[in-house]
């Protein structure tokens, strides 16, 4: 069996998260900074 | 007075020490909180870091954690020679490693923060006591909001985890609805040209890093767009992302397929007819007349496997001979020949069958190709019929009694392999049939030809081959039919008869493919 990870799909995941993360808090602050 | 002055002066120190233990309580607690709020969460994404190099070591453990049981991914024809699909098993695993592993990193964090509490208490002291209490009211508030916003991560990367499997699903049903209608749309049957099977779900393809087989590489549980192969080699899971590069084998018989398998529209053409009617010598001057028709017209003729050594097999005979030799009674491999001209490429699978094939129950269960073709040949020897062979001078009989069909296995011949037809469920009426009369030189040079205007009527008439109540049926079961008559013969500069190329002609007009002038 040869060596493999599943390198790129980790960090598509990861990536994926964090940027949820920022969307979601940005989103936040946008709503909590200028309600309406 | 003095004593005054000392008591005020210890109450200034007293009230001075307490607001600056009030401050740096209050400065440690905010400081430790932010330090928890962001360390912590921090240790998730740490852990999803650590696990992203991680190699596979046991792809059973990824197949059998608890997401492989719900897709089932270990249950697949490639299971043993394929990784499984990152979204269909192992994000799963890697979702509950890194939970662990980010619940360790956490803990870990949590005791290095209350072991520095702990230490500035145990120093004891002004300093130390407030130091101490500072941490450890931080380390409260900063592990209540720090862990808050783990357990957010968390579930948001499960979230993610969770779409990332429904987008891979709904991806593969529509790559693959995709590639069925654009194989459908372009004339693709995918037949073995071998065992004349329909290749079906999909062929079977070579691992180009180590041989391996793959058995389905359809986009599922093993791969969307690609699959990785157990040797690490990447490979391409469908027809429209470049599977026709790989090299294809039949999954019924094992044979190889021709290149570009799939992708190019396959013609199936079967010839059939009674022993001694001249169907190989037809096939023969057609692929002639075809390549001719071809090359004149700036296109190419490529031949597939050993239909070229086939091919001058049979040349050989004919120019010795006269005639090819008796074609063996087993089933057929088609003669493959790739046609490029201009837009248009496409395979053309000429499957010559041994006459007898056509009138035995057993034979014509191994003729699987009847039923794949939009256009049949039937081949019919007008010397088959008395009134044909009545009207042939001695010397004519003598010269050609040896080519002479049997009348009674002339007409079993059409009746036989069209009932085949229909029992395999194939609709007669979307099938175009070609009657070709073959040795029409006999028939010229007997005067027969002459007194018939058309070769329908040659067909049909009593005086000629009689076959009446067959074309009757022909046209009654198929959705049309042309009459052809062809001398299979070259002339001097080795240029098959314009006859041969007028059926060459129909035939590839009947699969889309047209000739400007012919």
């Amino acid at each position: 069996m040869a060596e493999y990870s599943y390198r790129r799909f980790r960090l598509l995941v990861l990536i994926l998260t964090l940027g949820t993360l920022l969307v979601g808090v940005a989103s936040l602050v946008y709503l909590l900074l200028w309600p309406g | 007075m003095g004593e005054f002055i000392e008591a005020v002066g210890i109450f200034i120190a007293f009230v001075l020490a307490v607001v600056f233990a009030l401050v740096l309580v209050i400065g440690l607690t905010a400081l430790t909180t932010i330090a928890c709020v962001v360390v912590l969460p921090l240790q998730y994404f740490l852990a999803m870091e650590a696990r992203i190099d991680a190699e596979v070591d046991d792809i059973s453990e990824l197949e059998t954690g608890w997401l492989g049981g719900i897709t089932g991914v270990a249950r697949h024809d490639d299971q043993a020679r394929t990784f499984p699909h990152y979204f269909f098993g192992p994000v799963g695993t890697d979702f509950w490693g890194i939970i662990n592993d980010a619940a360790g990193r956490f803990g870990r964090a949590i005791d290095t923060g209350w072991s520095v509490g702990s230490d500035e208490l145990d120093d004891g002291g002004y300093i130390g006591t407030t130091v101490g209490v500072g941490i450890w009211i931080g380390m409260v508030l900063g592990t209540a909001g720090g862990g808050a916003l783990t357990i957010l991560i968390g579930a948001v990367h499960f979230l993610v985890s969770v779409l990332a499997i429904v987008i891979a699903t709904v991806a593969g049903v529509v790559l693959r609805g995709a590639d069925a209608m654009l194989r459908y749309a372009a004339g693709v049957r995918m037949t073995c040209p071998v065992c004349a099977q329909t290749v079906r779900p999909y062929a079977t393809y070579k691992c180009s890093g180590c041989d391996e087989r793959h058995r389905d590489i359809r986009p599922g549980r093993r791969g969307v767009v690609g699959r990785v192969c157990i040797c690490g080699a990447r490979l391409p899971t469908l027809l429209l992302v470049g599977a026709s590069r790989m090299t294809a084998l039949c999954p019924k018989c094992g044979a190889r397929l021709p290149p570009r398998f799939g992708k190019t529209p396959d013609i199936v053409i079967p010839v059939f007819g009674s022993v001694k009617a001249g169907k190989t010598q037809l096939i023969y001057m057609l692929v002639l007349a075809l390549q001719a028709l071809v090359t004149e017209r700036g296109g190419s003729v490529s031949f597939f496997g050993d239909t070229q050594g086939e091919l001058d097999r049979i040349g050989e005979t004919i120019a010795v001979t006269g005639s090819p030799s008796p074609t063996v009674a087993k089933p057929p491999e088609a003669l493959v020949l790739q046609i490029r001209l201009g837009s248009h490429e496409r395979y053309l699978y000429l499957f010559d069958a041994a006459g007898e094939l056509h009138y035995r129950d057993v034979g014509l269960d191994e003729l699987r190709y009847l039923d794949k073709a939009g256009t049949l040949v039937f081949v019919a020897d007008p010397l088959a019929a008395d009134g044909v062979w009545a009207r042939l001078s001695p010397d004519q009989q003598g010269d050609l009694a040896a080519i002479r069909s049997e009348r009674a296995e002339a007409e079993l011949s059409y009746e036989l392999p069209r009932e085949q037809i229909r029992r395999m469920g194939a609709k007669g009426r979307a099938i175009r049939l070609a009657f070709v009369v073959t040795k029409a030189d006999a028939l010229a040079s007997s005067g027969i030809r002459a007194e018939h205007d058309t070769v329908r009527h040659l067909v049909e008439d009593a005086k000629g081959l009689d076959m009446g109540n067959i074309v009757r049926d022909a046209v009654g079961s198929f959705g049309s039919v042309e009459f052809f008559e062809t001398t299979a013969v070259a002339d001097e500069s080795g240029s098959p008869d314009a006859t041969i190329e007028r059926l060459a002609a129909w035939l590839m007009r009947s699969e889309g493919i047209r000739f400007e002038g012919s």
